[in-house]
């Protein structure tokens, strides 16, 4: 059993023939198809990673908030409690 | 090709990057060959027209990042194609096809001393079947498309002498069973 397949063609194909193939109007159509597919894609691209970075940005800032709302509801409660101020260290007054 | 020729092909490249619709020349001028490279590999006309488009669209595509390594454009548009061509069958899972002019086998087999009858076209085909791809690639690339071995090794990415040494065994077995008298270097 061969490895490839071998034809044996009896006639060249002629440049006639070949010419009927060639068509540059329509291979440049393709390629300015695929070009606009690709800049819309990267569009889409860098779309994304912008959005992606400013949700990132907002749960950050959404987290400070809510640690720095945890802090100051702790403050409160431990002043109610036992009289602690917090002046930079927490003192008992 | 000439220094000059390269040269000029070279200025309607740089003209292609800015503007691709320059590219035109280049593509009028190689698509008969690209066209004939990779039919000889498909025997199917229908199959070579998109493989030959997808050529050249990539060719288009990749126009940018294209740097001049010492063998003429033809030779990067050979690689496309050969990779295309070899894509397709791994995609297909067949065997590889190789469909020869009679004339260019008649042309070999006049070369040495045997008449070309019929019963000697046929050994050397079934010799040619049990080739493998590889040797089989240099084969064409080397007698059908007059390529030197510097080109054949940019287009099959192999190394020159590895090149060389594929022909080379490859015409060593032509040779001993067919009486041919083919140089190495692909003259008679």
């Amino acid at each position: 059993m061969g490895r490839n397949e071998i034809r044996l063609r009896r006639q060249k194909m002629s440049s006639g023939r070949i010419a009927q193939h060639r068509n540059y109007g329509q291979l440049m159509e393709r390629h300015e198809r695929d070009v606009k597919i690709r800049r819309i894609t990267r569009t889409v691209i860098y779309f994304l990673i912008v959005l992606f970075l400013f949700i990132v940005f907002l749960l950050v800032k959404r987290w400070e908030n809510n640690r720095e709302s945890v802090e100051k509801t702790s403050v409160i409660n431990c002043e109610i409690r036992s009289g602690c101020t917090y002046s930079g260290n927490w003192s008992r007054t | 090709m000439s220094e000059a020729e390269i040269q000029q092909e070279y200025s309607i490249l740089e003209r292609s990057r800015k503007n691709p619709t320059a590219f035109g020349e280049l593509y009028e001028k190689y698509f008969d060959r690209i066209f004939n490279f990779v039919f000889r590999q498909t025997d199917d006309e229908e199959l070579t027209a998109d493989l030959c488009s997808q050529t050249f669209l990539i060719a288009l595509k990749n126009l940018e990042r294209y740097e001049f390594r010492g063998v003429p454009f033809s030779a990067w548009l050979y690689k496309i194609a050969s990779n295309e061509v070899n894509k397709h069958y791994r995609k297909q899972k067949g065997n590889k096809v190789f469909s020869i002019e009679e004339v260019r086998i008649r042309e070999l087999i006049e070369q040495g001393n045997d008449s070309s009858d019929e019963e000697s076209i046929q050994r050397l085909m079934n010799y040619l079947k049990e080739l493998p791809t590889e040797m089989l690639q240099v084969l064409e690339l080397r007698f059908f498309e007059d390529k030197d071995f510097k080109e054949i090794a940019f287009i099959l990415d192999i190394t020159e002498s590895g090149a060389k040494m594929r022909t080379y065994r490859a015409l060593d077995r032509l040779r001993k069973n067919f009486n041919l008298r083919i140089r190495y270097d692909g003259k008679e």
